[in-house]
Order: structure tokens, then sequence, then C-alpha cells
């Protein structure tokens, strides 16, 4: 008998109840039921009343109370008195985890009455903070690999590397037109057409690819493609609420000029170090470029009308998901169970943003008020974006997470979880005049000038009418039966009157543009040019252009009441106490539009640069984890949100290390790494484990060993996103309409307004019928699109009005072809159809013509939404048909 | 012409083979049998999630309705005398202010939607309707409910319910356990969808009518699958029974055998592509799919066509009267559904805004209105289970969001009440004839056996033979509150 045998004999005691009989192991029982219920306190990461219970003998010692178990005396073992609660008190505590159930404590009895045997050599659980994702980012070197030659760049060395000691093989190369589909779809979410496939076939330059791949990046729809990835990440939603009676509850108004921003940021390549201080701090770091403005649409999604708790809350929570990898959701309530974190540190972090609001910046003069149902006026076009208004607002833990019972005995400060390392520097931040005075931005100013200019040409034009009916009445020739007296008096007495108010009004659409200019002048003086004496005029002239004004608009009101009125006297009052005041008093200084705080905490300018500090260790891994995982179909760490003791580890550990680093040596650009990517021998890799000249017992080997891939002996096979799917089928009818950006388009415009899938409203109540059933992102919390095959996604195919319309818009356009079923497939599917399918297409060709020739059968129900009818002739009938089988075949919706 | 069509087709087979081999291999044949063998991947659509039922199960589909607006429990099912006594008094003058006002539940239990609580109704309003005792048992339900009030000997009622949310996102928490602060989860429908999957591939499982909860008011979220995914969302279905689906016809301008045609060679080509990817599972599971989809565009219109029901039956479900139309309309059509197999139909009543049965003001006006629309169909339809021998397997549920107040609003109405409310089930293995738990006695405080709302999840789990706990998804916690317990001393 061997030792470990004899160990095993040893350790392995029975219970035995009336009916059964079953032998207690302490690894295989005992351990995993105290690592469930009491690791997470008394264990590595905490050891509570100094006992430590995931080795059995400090199990046996105990901790602070004396030994836990008396070995073969389970009546005198603190460990079953805690369990069952009769030693005074319950473990787990009752808000900690359910009571051992009877056959739990029977199994604990079982193991101490037969002696409690304890394991040789057993190893207490790790320090969570060695586990992979707490320690730094260093840049591993490239590996050695047997087989060199397969190998494009560095990121095939590491794949090869992992592959080889797992002793996999790898399949070939996938075709040119497999890969040139797979790249298009990947880098612009649209498949390549027909023109595209001839150029990169016919291109036998060894750079083909290349040149490929330089040109899909540098074309506007990366940005939109991606712009949904990170979209789905940063849980982007328009703005939602009781939309029938236009109430936001939820996000912001114009939020879609932070998925702008998002586009155009990749699109310029902007750093995602960069992109991340922008959308935690643009308000800080450019608070008034509006063009930086809209990223903190990411805070400012989490807006929530009823409950800033629950808003703070989702804030601090996706803020350590995106960005960290970092599920701390369950610190609201307590201590993290898993990972080093505690619930003070969660409050810690929550203090970053307490100080900050949200609001709407002008965009232009010229943008109409709209009514919110509660918030009263609102701009219809403007910035979402976030502001730091109280900067003293106090940050307090909530005991039980319960926002009814703050701890006020302890104001906690901003601070990052210790076990991250590194450390914060905050410094409050004097914001430039346009961040504090936004209509003081020069766009918006213009627009102020030209808006008060345009009233005054519009009064002007008015007077000089007003002016010419007066010349009129006053010299209209005799006419044949001259009106009677009293009605000429009547026409005259109107017209004297409507020139009385056109004159007026004209004074104060005249006083105010003055009033705007000098304002605006004095303020540019002050504020900008920092020169309080060159303002004195202006600021004098707006002041006196002030006090005219109150006149002014009394006056306008006086002159349009009717005479006698009660109106009318109310109106003489005002007036008089107008011309009062302005007597009196010279008008007090006054801005035009809001002004805010001028100076801002620097806590979220903080925060953000802990997390984009080349020395964190997650952000860099975070980010090309989900990188990776959108091209190669899986990321690398499985659990792309929550990198923590509780997640998965890496697949390839040091690949992840080596993209995380050089995505920082690239100055955290993307495009270098998406490039890198693509271009690699392991993204060429065919997805069937078929090579041409059949299946290699290698390659059968692999299926049988990793059949799902995770060492990446082969390509995965993906299936299209939702955008894609309709994008894509719009696309290869030459329909889809390209134009880049703008606000929100409603989701029932679908199937009319042919714009790319992300321009279309999309919240949690609100999302277009044919991208949900294909599993678009939840915009509540979307780390990686769940993919679902449902005859409702098949019914969509079929019946919807977008899919019937392209298809018989493509049979038509392809109706000249010589061969048509190539045509048709070339521009579907991207590839030539083998022979076999060429003779089946052939003869459905055949027989579906000849069917429409002969006679008509049952039709479907009314209803649909096609746009299209089929086509009178039997053989384009036929091929529209044909066509629409394409599009839904496996082929169109699978990346190979 | 016969003749030559069977020539054409042989030649074909003739090709088909040669081309088959064209494409290589030799084990094309091989393969192409198996594949054809091959059932489903797509699990979704057939297989249960659950290795074995956890418990006996005791009900096999689930019939839901759900009152929008919040029903009064004092003029329904949980009717309080004492309320006439002390009309007029305020809730302290009464003898009960101190028990209710000092109440661990008053105000502590809620989490109030406008940031501050609301105000107390404090004037005690009578009751609108009379009330008498009813079947066997002698329950008392009050006249607005005369129908279902004949059937109470099969009704299990709950009168002690409480839930957290003092407005109308109620209506999310009761379909997903949680307060809308929280967030949204799957809804009951898309649990027991996700844990027991499918009887009939032919049909959706969980289907939905009605207008659902306002956007106010958690929207779509009360049937949605939440993190289960979209496969597991109700889907929303119309009475028409031409279309009773999202693109559920592609329209008249097609027939209905070139779309088999289509679907031949779609299969046809699917199986080409599969010789060269033998292990692709996603493209089994899409064939499936479009056969599905197929079938289901074929059947579900038949399900949906009442007039296949006799006079009788209509007359029974009170089709034949205009006020009660469209309530019979869906019950039947959910007692069609579940005979065909589907798993949950969930029906919403007064759907939209706030919903409509949230009578602020003139409650006698509004339920005396909405419960004539509801009362004879929902009997009906219990009727007709029971005659059917379907209500022994098919629980039947009807719930609201909250109660109402016992206090006045407005005068005539009364406003909304999470502190005690009134739901009932019946068939599915439950007790009949039993009032369970019990509010104070002017209906304020639920305070004999307290359920908050997922024990009815729980209770309907388990009589489907589901064990909430072992619904876990990795990643997505669920703490005691969303498992709620069965109700044991409903179940027969």
């Amino acid at each position: 008998m061997s030792y470990s045998q004899s160990r095993l004999l040893l350790l392995i005691v029975t219970v035995c109840q009336p009916t059964t009989c079953m032998a207690v192991d302490y690894l295989r029982d005992v351990k995993p039921l105290l690592k469930h219920k009491c690791y997470a306190c008394h264990g590595a990461l905490k050891q509570q009343a100094g006992l430590r219970l995931d080795t059995a003998v400090s199990l046996i010692a105990g901790g602070d109370s004396g030994a836990a178990v008396t070995p073969g005396r389970p009546d005198e073992s603190l460990l079953l008195h805690v369990v069952t609660g009769s030693a005074g008190f319950r473990m787990p505590p009752a808000n900690e985890g359910a009571a051992l159930t009877e056959d739990e404590v029977h199994l604990l009895r079982t193991w101490i009455a037969s002696g409690a045997a304890v394991p040789a050599d057993e190893v207490p659980e790790a320090d969570p903070k060695v586990w992979w994702s707490y320690r730094q980012i260093r840049r591993p070197p490239v590996p050695e690999v047997r087989n060199k030659n397969w190998c494009r760049n560095e990121i095939d060395y590491f794949v090869a590397a992992v592959r080889e000691e797992q002793g996999l093989p790898h399949v070939t190369e996938a075709s040119k037109e497999i890969w040139l589909r797979r790249v298009f779809v990947d880098l612009t979410g649209l498949p390549p057409t027909r023109q595209d496939q001839q150029q990169f076939l016919s291109d036998q330059s060894p750079s083909a690819y290349e040149t490929v791949v330089d040109e899909l990046l540098n074309r506007p729809q990366y940005g939109e493609r991606w712009g949904r990835h990170w979209m789905d990440i940063w849980r982007y939603s328009d703005w939602y609420g009781s939309r029938g009676i236009n109430e936001i509850r939820y996000s912001q108004r114009h939020i879609w000029r932070w998925r702008d921003w998002i586009v155009s940021s990749l699109n310029n390549d902007k750093g995602y170090d960069q992109m991340v201080r922008e959308m935690l701090a643009a308000d800080e770091i450019a608070g008034d470029d509006p063009s930086v403005l809209p990223a903190t649409g990411f805070l400012g999604r989490n807006w929530y009308k009823f409950d800033r708790n629950v808003w703070l809350f989702d804030t601090v929570e996706r803020t350590g998901e995106a960005f960290l990898g970092l599920t701390f959701r369950c610190c609201r309530c307590h201590d993290h169970k898993f990972d080093p974190v505690t619930q003070k540190e969660y409050f810690q972090f929550r203090a970053f943003f307490e100080p900050h609001e949200v609001r709407t910046d002008p965009v232009s003069a010229f943008a109409e008020m709209q009514k919110d149902a509660t918030l009263g006026p609102v701009p219809e076009d403007g910035i979402a974006c976030v502001y730091d208004n109280n900067p003293n607002a106090p940050t307090y833990l909530f005991e039980r997470g319960d926002s009814r019972y703050p701890d006020t005995s302890e104001v906690l400060t901003p601070g990052i979880p210790a076990a991250l390392g590194g450390s914060v520097f905050v410094q409050p931040v004097e914001l430039p005049v346009g961040a504090w005075y936004p209509m003081l931005r020069s766009g918006v100013r213009k627009t102020l000038v030209a808006k008060a200019d345009a009233r005054v040409s519009t009064a002007a034009r008015e007077l000089r009418e007003a002016r010419s009916v007066m010349e009129a009445v006053n010299t209209a020739p005799q006419q044949k039966n001259p009106e009677p007296a009293k009605a000429q008096e009547r026409r005259k007495q109107d017209a004297r009157h409507a020139l009385a108010v056109a004159e007026v009004k004209f004074d104060l659409a005249e006083c105010e543009a003055v009033w705007i200019t000098n304002r605006f002048f004095a303020d540019v003086e002050i504020w900008i040019n920092d020169n309080t004496q060159t303002a004195t005029p202006y600021d004098e002239a707006a002041r006196t252009a002030r006090a005219r004004l109150a006149v002014l608009k009394a006056r306008v009101n006086v002159v349009t009441a009717e005479k006698g009125s009660e109106e009318m006297v109310k109106a003489q009052e005002e007036l008089d106490l107008a011309i009062d005041t302005a007597k009196k008093t010279t008008a007090q200084p006054q801005s035009i539009g809001k002004q805010y705080p001028m100076t801002s905490t620097g806590r979220r300018t903080a925060l953000a640069n802990w997390i984009v500090s080349r020395d964190n260790p997650r952000t860099a891994r975070v980010a090309a984890n989900h990188i990776w995982g959108r091209h190669f179909g899986q990321p690398l760490v499985a659990t792309s949100e929550n990198f923590g003791l509780n997640g998965r580890i890496p697949t390839h550990p040091q690949l992840l290390d080596w993209l995380a680093s050089e995505l920082m040596t690239c100055r955290w650009q993307m495009k270098s790494l998406h490039r890198r990517l693509v271009l690699s021998a392991t993204y060429r890799m065919a997805t069937a484990p078929i090579e041409t000249s059949g299946v290699s017992i290698e390659t059968a080997n692999a299926v049988e060993r990793d059949g799902d891939n995770r060492f990446l002996w082969r390509m995965n096979s993906r299936s299209m996103e939702a955008e894609v799917v309709r994008d894509s089928i719009l696309h290869l009818a030459d329909r889809l309409d390209m134009t880049i950006g703008g606000p929100e388009i409603p989701e029932t415009d679908g199937e009319k307004t042919l714009r790319r899938s992300l321009y279309f409203r999309n919240t949690p109540n609100e999302k277009m019928l044919m991208l949900e059933v294909f599993d678009m992102a939840d915009p509540n919390a979307c780390y990686r699109r769940k993919e679902s095959i449902i005859p409702a996604q098949s019914l969509a195919m079929m019946n919807s009005g977008l899919v019937q319309d392209v298809a018989r818009i493509v049979a038509k356009q392809l109706s000249e072809e010589q061969n048509f079923v190539a045509a048709v497939f070339e521009t579907v599917l991207a590839r030539r159809p083998t022979p076999s399918e060429l003779i089946r297409c052939h003869e459905f060709l055949e027989t579906h013509t000849w069917r429409f020739q002969q006679d008509t059968g049952t039709a479907f129900p009314q209803g649909g939404t096609a746009t299209l009818t089929p086509s009178k002739d039997p053989l384009l009938h036929a091929r529209e048909n044909l066509t629409h089988v394409l599009f839904l075949h496996n082929d169109f919706v699978t990346i190979r | 012409m016969m003749h030559d069509t069977i020539k054409f087709v042989s030649a074909n087979q003739h090709r088909r083979r040669q081309f088959l081999a064209d494409c290589g291999l030799g084990f094309t044949g091989l393969a192409l049998a198996a594949l054809l063998k091959q059932d489903g991947i797509g699990a979704e659509t057939s297989a249960s999630r659950i290795p074995a039922p956890a418990f006996a199960p005791r009900a096999k589909s689930v019939i839901w309705f759900f009152m929008n607006g919040g029903t009064s429990h004092l003029e329904s099912f949980d009717p309080k005398p004492a309320l006439n006594r002390h009309a007029g008094k305020t809730i302290d003058e009464s003898p009960f202010g101190p028990a209710i006002l000092e109440s661990d539940f008053y105000r502590k239990n809620v989490r109030d939607f406008s940031g501050k609580p609301r105000a107390m109704m404090t004037q005690i309003y009578p009751l609108q309707v009379g009330f008498r005792a009813r079947g066997e048992c002698g329950i008392e339900v009050t006249d607005w409910w005369p129908h279902v009030g004949s059937c109470i000997d099969d009704i299990a009622v709950v009168r002690s319910m409480w839930t957290t949310d003092n407005d109308h996102a109620a209506q999310l928490q009761f379909h997903t356990g949680r307060h809308i602060f929280d967030g949204f989860y799957p809804s009951i429908g898309s649990w027991v969808h996700y844990g027991l999957g499918s009887l009939n591939d032919n049909l959706p499982q969980f289907l939905v009518m009605g207008s659902p909860p306002g956007d106010c008011c958690g929207g779509t979220g009360a049937h949605d699958g939440s993190y289960l995914g979209p496969q597991y969302a109700g889907v929303r279905m119309k009475l028409d029974p031409k279309s009773p689906l999202p693109f559920g016809t592609p329209g008249s301008g097609v027939e209905i055998r070139e779309r088999r045609e289509q679907l031949g060679l779609l299969r046809d080509l699917n199986q080409l592509t599969a010789i060269k990817y033998p292990d692709d599972p996603k493209m089994t599971a899409r064939i499936k799919a479009y056969e599905l989809a197929f079938k289901m565009q074929m059947s579900v219109p038949r399900v949906v066509n009442l007039s296949l029901e006799s006079a009788q039956t209509h007359t029974l479900y009170g089709l034949d009267e205009k006020p009660t139309e469209t309530v019979g309309r869906q019950a039947l059509t959910a007692r069609r559904l579940i005979e065909s197999g589907v798993r949950f139909v969930q029906i919403y009543d007064g759907g939209g805004g706030g919903g409509g049965w949230d009578a602020h003001a003139k409650l006698r006006q509004n339920h005396t209105k909405n419960c004539y629309r509801v009362d004879k169909p929902i009997a009906g339809l219990l009727k007709d289970l029971k005659q059917r021998g379907l209500l022994d397997d098919t629980l039947v549920v009807w719930a609201t969001e909250f109660g109402r107040t016992p206090g006045a609003e407005h005068s005539d109405g009364r406003d909304h009440h999470p502190y005690g409310f009134s739901v009932w089930m019946a068939g599915g293995g439950l007790k009949g004839g039993v009032a369970h738990g019990a509010t104070d006695e002017i209906g304020f405080h639920a305070v004999e056996n307290r359920h908050y709302v997922t024990d009815i999840h729980a209770t309907i789990l388990q009589q489907l033979g589901l064990d909430s706990r072992q619904l876990e998804i990795p990643g997505h916690k669920r703490l005691e509150i969303d498992h709620g317990k069965p109700i044991h001393d409903i179940i027969a």
C-alpha cells in the first residue's frame, strides 16, 4: 500500500445514519463546507477573533477563544457549539449567511468524533494581494517557441508558447476571402462589398493585408463599430423616464453627444488614458471645450431623478467594473468576501463623486425650450455634462449599505482601494471662465449676439411695415365709394396703435442688443482679458441698457394692453415702478445665463489620474482584455468586469500583460493594438478544424482535448451582434445611410430610417425590436454580449420588411449578372459558391421559377412591413427568394 | 407532367450525390446522416435547464393576472366592517391609531419614490361596497366580485402581502422581487421559462398580453429576462389572430409554399456548409430555430383563433358583452395557450401610466367598472379550467402591486398602500377555500403571516417543481429576499 493510499484510509471515517453510511473526508467534505461558510471572515482575507479556518491545523488550534475542536470529543468542541448556536451566539451570523443544515452539522460532528484527522502538508490560502490582478503589470519577454515560422508578430509567440506547452496543434490559415470578411466586420461592423473583395483578392503584393487593415482603421465606420463596443462597457443609455409626458427620470437629455464623442475620439485615435480622464473629469481638465465636455456623459448617465444614493451607487460600481475590473457592489453593505476591499474603501471611492452634479450647458442661443413634465422648461439642445456643485458635501459610510443609516461620526475623504496600490493627490482646480460661465464661450456668445441682432432686424422690419401702413392710410387715394368716416378713423387709429407698438418693440430689441453686446464686451475684458479698466465703459453701457430694458419691457405691456382694462392699470403701475427704479439705482451687474462655481475639487481628476497611471495593476489589463475579446470571440479573462479572486484567471497571463504593456507603450492608442491583433498569425487562422486535405489526426485530437479552444489552436467563429446584422443587411443592398452622429433616432423608425443602428434610441425601456431579438446590449450592464439562437430571430429575418426589401433590391441589382448565383453569394456571403451549392441553387431557381409560372398558392396573412412587392417576373421572383435565403444562411450571421 | 417532375427530382438526386462527392472528403454521406440525426443544440428551445425537478411538480403552467394601479384589498378580498363603524374619524382618533403608527413597519419598511414619505390618509373611509360570506368556506368577498366570489372554494386568498415601494414601480417589484432602486432583475415568468424549458417547441414559452406598466414604473422590465437574456423574456402577443406575434407574417404577397421551399433550400445550403464545419453547434441550432419559427408562425394564429370555441364558452368568459370582451378574450386565449403547452401567460390589466386601478379619487366609479370588466372573465377561466380538468396542473394567479389606504384621499378615493394587501391563487396543487394571513382591524398593516412578493414567486416555483436556490447564475448573487419562501399553509 502506497503512502498516499494509507493516508486516504486514515482520513476517511464514516457517517452512519439509520439507513445510509457515508464516509467523511476532510478535504472532500469538511474543507469545502468551511470554505463556503467561514473563510470570508476566518481565512486569508480576514482573521476575525484571531481565527483562521483554512487549514485543519489552524482550525483545531482555534483563535482568541481557544481551541475550536477537541478531536474525538464533538460535545467539547467550540466549533459545534458555535454553528448550532448553543454557544449563545451563532456562526455564520444571521446577516452573513444561512445557518448550517443538520446534515452539515452532522458532518462536522462525525469528523471530530472520529478524531479530526489532519491531512499532511495542507497549505493555507494565499494572501489575496498576491493574486495576479493585484500585481503590477510587467512587460514579459517574448517567449521561445519551436514553431517560429508560424509567428508573424509577438502575439503569436505568446499564443504558440501556451499551445505548445499544451501539446496542441494549430489549424491552417483561413482563406483570403474569409479573412477579409472577418477583418471588415471586426473593424467597421460592415462586411466587404464585391468591389472590396475583388480589390483584395487581386492584390498579390506582400502588403495586401496591411493595406486593407490600414484603410479600414481610417474609415469613420471604425469609430462607430468600436464606439458601440465601448458603449456596451460604459453602459450608454439615452434618457428615459415617462416619455409620454416628456419626463426624464434616468440618464441625460442630449447624451448622444457623449456617443458622438466616443466615436470621434476613437476615429482620432485618442489615447484610452485620455478618454478615461475626460469621461471622469472633462469639466476639470477641459471645462470650456464643448467638444470634450460631453465625455462626462459617462457620469451623467447614472443620474436618477428620485434617489441620489442610487445614482452614486451606480457611479461607484460601474466605474469600478468598467475601468478596473473591480466588482464591489457587495461592499455597499459589508467588506468584500473575496477581495481585499473594505466597505469603508467603497465609500471613500464614493467621496470622489460626492460633490458632483449634472447640468446642461448651452450650445447656441437659438435653441428653443421644451417642457419637461416636472422639471419645467428645459433646453431642446445642449451639452449634458457634470460639475462640482457642492465641494463640501460630506461622505458617510452607510451601515449595512442602507442610506437611512449614515455613520455621521466620520466624514470620509476620497481614497482608493489600498490593495490596488498607488496613491491619489487631490488638488482643487481653478476653472477657466468658459467652464463656469458657459454663455461666455465664444461659440455660444456669438449666437447670442446674432440672436439679438436678428431680433433687432425683425423689429426694424416690423417697424418699417407699420410705418408704411400708416402712410398708406394717411395718403389713401379717394375711392369711388368712400368709406364712412368712422371706419376710416378706426383704420387710422389701428395703424397708429400698431406703429406705437412696433416703435417700442424696436426700442426694446435694440436695447437688448446693446445690453447683450456691452455685457459681453465687459465680461470678456473682465474675465478673459483680465482688464477691468477697459471693461468700465462697456460695463456702464450695459448697466444703463439693463435699467432701460426693464422700462421698455414694462412699456411694451402698457402699449399692448387693452385701454381701460385691469391689465392696463397693472402695466402702468409696473412701468412707473420701473422708471422710478431706473432713476434711483444703476442696475446691478448681471450675467447672461447661468454661472457656476469657479473652482472644482479636483477629486475626479485625481481619481482618473490614478486609474490611468502606469502603475495601476488593472486599467490597461482590463482594456486590453476587452479589445482582445472582441477580436477573438473570447476574452483572455472570461469575467471581463471581475478580475478579482472570484473571477476567472487569464488563459494567457503573459500575453495579457504584454498587450497591456504594449497599449501603454503606444501612448494608450488603440489603433496600433488593433493593427497588431488583426495582422497576427493567430488572427489569420481558420475556424474550421478541417484543412483542405481533410481532418488531420492532430486537429481531431485538439477538438477532443480543447473543444472550447481556450488555447487558441484555431480561430473562434462568432455571431454578428444585433447592430451588425441590421447594418450589414442594409449595407449590402447599398441602402445604409452613412451619416455620422446626431441626436438619437426613435427606436420605432428602424425600418424607415436607414441610419446605422447605434444612432437609434436605446434605453432599458426603448429598444428597436429587430435589435432586441438579436441580443443587443442591456443598457444597464453589459460587459459581454449574450448570444442566443431563438425563433424570434428567425421570424425577424424571414418576415421583417427590412430583410425582404433588401433581398428584392439585391436580386434586382444583380439581374444583369451572367452568373447570378455566384454574384449573389459574393454579395451576401462574401465568398464564391462551391460547385454543390451552385447546383443546388440552380435547381432551386428552376423549380421555383417553374412553380411561379404554374399557379398561385395560399398566401400568408396580411401585415408585415415590406415596402416592395415580389417581382411579377417568375425568374426574378425566384432570385429574390434565393437572395433572401442567403441572408438567412448561417454563414451570413456567422463571422468565420 | 407528373412523370416529368419525378424524372427531374431523381435526376437531381443523382446530381446531388455527385456534387457532395465533389466537395470531397468521402465521408460526406456519413456527416450528413449524423447531422440529420443530431438534435437541436439550442438547448433553450426544448431541454430543461435543471437536471431533475427539485420537488415533485404539481403544476405545469401559470396564468398570471396583474391589475396595474393597485386594487383596493378592502373592497375586494379583505373587507373590513370596522371601516364603516369608524368612518369619518381619523386613524389617530380610532382605537387602532397607536398600533398602526408605532408599528415596526410603518414608513420604516418603505423606500419612498419621490424622496419624501407619502402623506398619511388619516380620515377613515367607509367601505364602498357590501360583502358577504361565499362558498362553503364562507370567506368574505365584496359584491364587486360576484363571479370570482362564486369560485372561492377553489381559491387561496393571501391577505397579508406587503411590499416596499409606495409608488407604481411596485408593479416592477411584484414581478422581479426588487424595488426599482435596486435596478432590473429577471421577472418571475422568465425564471419559470428558464427553469422549466418548453412543453411545446412550436410556441413561445412565456407570452404576455395587455399593456405592461408604464415606462415610469418598470415598463417592460416586468416581463423581461434581465441577466437571463432576451430569450427568456416574455413575448408580447396581440389578440389579432392574423398576426399575433412580432414579425409574425411576411405579408400577403408571400405564399406559404414558397417559404417552405426557401426553408428547404436553406436547410440544404446550411448542411453543405456543415460538411466543412462539422462541429458548429450554432449552425444546428439555427437550422432548428428556422424550422421552429416557421411552425410557430403557422400554429400561433390557430391557437389564438377563438372562433374555434363554442358559443357557450364565449358566454362563460363574457365575450358576448362589450365591457368583459377584452379580458374575456385574453383569459380564453390564455387557456388555449396553456393547453398547447405554454408555460407562463402573463396578462396585464389597466397597463400604462400608473395603471387603470389607481383610484386616488372616485374609487367607487373606478372599481365598479374595473371589477366588472375582469370578474366574469377570470371566474369563467377558473370554471372552464376546472370542468376540463386543467385546474389541477394550472396555477392561476391574481395580483396587484399594492392595496389602497383605509383613509380617504380627495374625499372619495384611496391612496397607494404597500403595508397590507391581498392577492389570490387557484389550482396547481394549492388548497381552495382558504384565506391565509390577515391585516389589522382596518386593513392597514399585514399582521399575521406576513408575506413579501417573492413568497408568491417561491410558491409558484415550488408547485412547478423548481427550487429557486438552484436557479443561480454565476456573477448574479441572489439574496434571501429574492428567493422568498413558499407559503406552505396554502399548499394542498
